[in-house]
């Protein structure tokens, strides 16, 4: 006899389907929210990724970037001279922080509060940039812009400056007015919008300020061993491969500790990033979908409830259990797939709000743009959850006796509404999942599949199996959380009130999907309340790890001759801020143990940072206060007599921050090669020392013995705690005297610091809070498959002398637990995930904080009162006699 | 063509064991048609059910068109159903959302059948509601349900057909039309009836009636013998 075949299984999964869309709204209201948050993170994502590979070259500045701490030595500059006989344009461009103040019209700086301001400098040649466009309102050319001025200028020598408004706010000026950097003035001509080649990070110490390589000469800011970032932007003739000539300058140009890089290679930092930041909002989307998928097999657990006499009668007229699984399979892909539709029309609008939300945290001009991967990707993901999610309740139907079409009191009338207690239940299903291996092939069959859903969304083997690890345990927790607090209600004294004891009993009643919805919201307010704990935790770090004697300013760049000068401000501005001046010079690790080190090598590692970043190496005697040594020892004070004779005999040695060496992989007796502006310095590891970062003192990665650095072209740095009334009177005179110092304030970096991080969190929570909605379409999908039974429920309490109120009463105490349930379960979760995110991967301490998980409780339950009512407040109105009469 | 044999049910109720049907022996000849009576509660509906291998019962046989059937799993009943039995319900059970043709083409579909919708837009004509192919169960009247069911249960051309009040939900001109529509398709299809009824006029339109009491066969006449 010939199976039926797989179109007639189309066929009826089709008859199921037509004509009761109305009953499957909810179904795709579950898909979409989730099927949204993937595309449109997914399609944010594909868009900034494609923004980074197409405009590389204008985001570096131009084909190939060399990049040094340093100015360029003499052989250096012949390097670049040869460069230009190749018909290679170069651009070369300076970057560093400096003070600027106000001036009036007489030059002199405003005496007027605030006139003093951190900037990041940047000094152009006339072709720059090479790639791209300056966005500067006025919209005229850089050049006309940033010239030499002779007239309308307070003083000589004068030159035009582009600068971004928060400068002129901060300084209360306007366009055309006057500011001094250096020893140079300048008139604001233009307000600076975007740079091409400006997204490292959204991190600024100040706001940007553009002037020309002229300016900059006269400014006088550059001195010996100043903190500068010189770039060369390189446009290579296209016939020229990129490749050979990036070797080449590497090695040309290996005594300069210049890093060279290609378009192709550049902007690691950021890229990473961005990477890390999809693929954390990709599985927060994962976790919508995924919680929508909870959602479906809600709906389609109900749906197969009112389907029990179809199937027995299916079953009656000869169609086997796996042909009418097959029927309600295909029915239910179906609809995933359609509602894989609208989620991706979902996302697609989402991924228009993704950039408004992350702002300059993204410091790109991200524009969209649909692509058909994402939106293909995005459906095949909607679908399979759609197949993973329904199997189970699917798997009722092989239990329905097609005897309940003459019979309906059968011992199992629906294998899914088993009675008894919470517990009992969980127990027979554990029971019959062990026993019966059709259904244990289809738990396996369902964890596998959603570990694979995982893993891609993840594009990680680790990470997506820890996601759904997670997940899993998160549900796990939720179900004997649910049974936990239902048992404890249980215990309770019963109400008086008739419409609380109604509510907890329809809470605690098989089939009412109790432990659906605070699963899919509980999982939702754990999303939302980790991200608010961690943030909020971060903060009060941040604030509480200031101790009271922290240094309100650091000060960089006092030259050896500005020593005398500066103490003399100091002492006058801030006499009784407590100071230190450090002589410090700034320098590359050059080769660990002999070994070269190659900054392409490292650039694109986790925690290359640490070969290639610049390091400020100190020589000190004794070990500053917030440090301990973790291994080896500290030098013991020797005289200065007796410390040159040793040097003769004896290497240089250094102590290395313990995390430093960790990550640079040396240990004591290693030996570190310096490059100290082209002149090496080789020393032995003594010790390593874990350092307390967050005392904000002057600390240091690398300290060098003492008399090491003798002769060389140092510089001073120095920090002070300085009452907040001296600060501004401080700052006037120090670019009055000394203007090439930089007075750095740790207040502003940490407000900046925790602007940053508040922005973040707003922008991760909004994504968040699609798993929340999928939580809120979960729940009215729940209660929506009740309706027949509370409406029922609701006509006899009515027939029988039950007000509206009373059943209003009872259903908002109902929800409420609902909500409560899911609150308390979610914010549980969100303490747990939060305490294992900051003491595992961010190394701060968990800070119990009632008021977020006060608010996280509150707003759970005001939510599920306000979506119960949203999809019950109906049936208050209908007609007891009418649902009686069954009519 | 059936065979029953010390068939014995018992069913769990509210803690308690009923005998719902205790060691029935009986046999129908085929092409013969036996109505089954007895007051509510005497087990009919239940032996109509384990006749069609819809439950199984507590203890004995039934042997079908030569297969014993209650030792089968619940797909070789599948596949026995859908060849060998039609069955109509008393109240219908028609699935409410395929429309009157697709209901009567199910089974032919399920089985295989080719020109199953065809077919059943000619049983339908035979029940006088081929203007009503493309309506929803919902939008149809009681009896037009009914004689959709009995055109359903014969669709396939069962050689045992069983009906269980088939009248029991139905006025009675209704009601006399579909058992005269019954009796009519009987006659041209040469199945064997067997049906359940409350109605005396029903049974004695048969050609044998067992009548049931609390579980047990009180009598089993021919009529006319």
């Amino acid at each position: 006899m010939p199976a039926p075949s797989f179109i007639l299984a189309l066929t009826m999964a089709w008859r199921e389907t037509r004509g009761h869309w109305r009953q499957f709204v909810f179904f795709f209201g579950c898909l979409a929210v989730g099927v949204g948050a993937v595309v449109g993170i997914d399609l944010f994502a594909t868009n900034v990724e494609r923004l980074i590979l197409r405009d590389a070259r204008s985001l570096l500045g131009g084909d190939v970037e060399i990049r040094l701490a340093r100015p360029l030595s003499a052989s250096g500059g012949t390097v670049m001279g040869s460069l230009q006989t190749r018909n290679v344009d170069v651009t070369h461009v300076s970057e560093l922080v400096a003070m600027a103040a106000a001036s009036d019209a007489e030059g002199s700086d405003k005496p007027d509060a605030p006139s003093t301001q951190l900037v990041e400098l940047k000094a152009v040649e006339a072709n720059y940039p090479l790639y791209g466009t300056v966005d500067v309102n006025p919209p005229q050319s850089l050049r006309s812009l940033l010239a030499s001025r002779e007239t309308d200028c307070p003083a000589r020598p004068c030159f035009g400056v582009v600068v971004h408004e928060s400068l002129l706010i901060g300084l209360g000026i306007q366009l055309h007015d006057h500011l001094r950097i250096g020893h140079a003035w300048f008139r604001v001509t233009g307000i600076l919008g975007k740079e091409p080649d400006r997204v490292a990070s959204a991190f600024q110490l100040g706001p940007r300020v553009l002037v020309s390589r002229q300016a900059l000469a006269s400014t006088d800011l550059v001195k010996r061993g100043s903190r500068i970032r010189e770039r060369y932007l390189l446009r290579v003739p296209e016939s020229r491969g990129l490749g050979p000539l990036v070797e080449e300058l590497q090695g040309r140009l290996s005594k300069e500790g210049a890093n060279v890089s290609s378009y192709r290679d550049a902007q690691p930092r950021i890229r990473r990033f961005l990477d890390q930041l999809s693929t954390y909002l990709g599985l927060i989307g994962l976790t919508a979908l995924f919680v929508g998928g909870i959602g479906v097999a809600c709906t389609v657990h109900g749906f197969m409830k009112h389907k029990l006499t179809t199937v027995a009668i299916c079953k009656t007229l000869g169609a086997d259990a796996g042909f009418i699984m097959k029927v309600y399979l295909l029915q239910s892909v179906f609809l995933g797939c359609l509602g894989s539709v609208v989620g991706v029309a979902l996302g697609v609008g989402l991924q228009r709000l993704l950039p408004v939300l992350f702002g300059e945290l993204i410091p790109l001009a991200v524009r969209s743009r649909v692509d058909v991967l994402p939106l293909s990707q995005g459906m095949l993901l909607g679908a399979l959850t759609t197949l993973c999610f329904v199997l189970w309740p699917l798997l009722t139907i092989r239990s329905i006796p097609p005897a309940i079409v003459f019979r309906r009191d059968v011992d199992q009338e629906c294998a899914s509404v088993s009675a008894g207690s919470h517990f009992r239940r969980m127990k027979d299903t554990l029971m019959r999942l062990v026993q019966d291996r059709h259904r244990l092939g289809t738990a396996l069959l369902m964890g596998a599949g959603l570990t694979v859903l995982s893993v891609w969304q993840a594009r990680s083997l680790t990470l997506g199996f820890l996601f759904i690890v997670a997940f899993g345990a998160a549900l796990l927790f939720i179900q004997f959380g649910v049974w936990v607090l239902l048992h404890g209600l249980r215990n309770i004294p019963r109400s008086r009130s008739f419409a609380v004891r109604h509510a907890m009993g329809n809470v605690q009643r098989p089939g009412n999907y109790t432990l659906g919805m605070a699963a899919a919201i509980g999982v939702g307010v754990m999303v939302i309340v980790t991200v608010a704990l961690v943030k909020s935790s971060l903060l009060v770090a941040l604030g509480e790890r200031i101790p009271e004697d922290a240094p309100t300013f650091f000060f960089i760049d006092v030259q050896p001759d500005q020593r005398e000068r500066f103490e003399r401000v100091m002492q006058r501005e801030a006499r009784t801020a407590p100071y230190r001046l450090t002589p410090v010079i700034r320098s590359r690790l050059s080769a660990i143990d002999g070994r070269a080190i190659r900054p392409d090598e490292h650039k694109d590692k986790r925690n290359g940072w640490y070969f290639t970043r610049e390091y400020v190496l100190a020589a000190l005697s004794e070990l500053p206060n917030d440090n301990i040594v973790a291994k080896g020892r500290w030098w013991p004070a020797e005289s200065e007599d007796k410390r040159d004779a040793d040097r003769t005999r004896n290497p240089i040695r250094v102590s290395v921050e313990d995390e430093a060496a960790e990550h640079l992989g040396v240990d004591l007796g290693s030996t570190l090669e310096f490059d100290i502006q082209g002149t090496p310095l080789r020393a032995v590891v003594e010790s390593t020392r874990t350092v307390d970062w967050g005392s904000f003192s002057t600390n240091f990665f690398m300290i060098l013995s003492p008399g090491a650095l003798d002769g060389a072209p140092m510089t001073y740095m120095a920090s002070a705690k300085v009452e907040p009334e001296a600060e501004m009177p401080l700052q006037r005179a120090l670019v009055r005297a000394l203007p090439n110092v930089t007075a750095i304030k740790i207040g502003d970096v940490l407000a900046n610091v925790a602007r940053l991080l508040e922005q973040l969190a707003w922008a991760i929570q909004g994504v968040a809070l699609l798993s929340m909605t999928s939580g809120a379409v979960v729940m009215i999908a729940a209660l929506s498959s009740t309706r027949y039974r509370r409406l029922y429920e609701s006509a006899i309490l009515k027939a029988i002398g039950g007000t509206r109120q009373i059943i209003v009463k009872s259903f908002a105490v109902e929800f409420a637990l609902v909500g409560g349930l899911a609150g308390l379960i979610g914010v549980g979760l969100a303490s747990a995930l939060s305490w294992v995110i900051l003491h595992f991967f961010l190394d701060v301490a968990w800070t119990v904080q009632p008021m977020v998980l006060g608010w996280g409780l509150l707003t759970t339950v005001g939510l599920a009162v306000a979506v119960g009512f949203l999809s019950t407040f109906k049936i208050l109105g209908e007609p007891p006699l009418a649902v009686l009469r069954g009519e | 063509m059936i065979r029953v044999e010390n068939l014995t049910m018992r069913l769990h109720a509210g803690g308690h064991v009923v005998n719902v049907l205790q060691s029935l022996t009986f046999d129908v000849q085929q092409k013969q048609v036996v109505a089954v009576v007895g007051p509510s509660g005497s087990g009919k509906s239940t032996l109509l059910g384990l006749l069609a291998g819809l439950d199984k019962p507590t203890s004995g046989s039934i042997c079908l068109d030569g297969h014993e059937i209650t030792s089968w799993n619940e797909y070789q009943l599948a596949h026995f159903r859908r060849q060998r039995i039609g069955y109509i319900f008393q109240a219908f059970h028609l699935i409410p959302t395929f429309t009157a043709l697709e209901n009567v083409a199910l089974p032919l579909e399920l089985s295989g059948e080719p020109m199953a919708v065809e077919r059943a837009r000619g049983l339908l004509e035979s029940v006088g509601l081929q203007d009503r192919h493309g309506h929803y169960p919902a939008q149809l009247s009681g009896g037009e349900q009914q004689r959709i069911a009995v055109a359903r249960a014969f669709a396939c051309r069962p050689p045992i057909l069983l009906a269980d009040e088939p009248t029991g939900n139905l006025d009675s001109a209704t009601g006399q039309r579909v058992i005269d529509l019954l009796f009519t398709l009987h006659r041209d299809h040469g199945s064997t009836l067997v049906l359940v009824t409350h109605d005396s006029n029903l049974a004695k339109r048969a050609d044998r009636i067992i009548t049931l009491h609390d579980g047990a066969i009180a009598s089993d006449k021919l009529i006319g013998s």
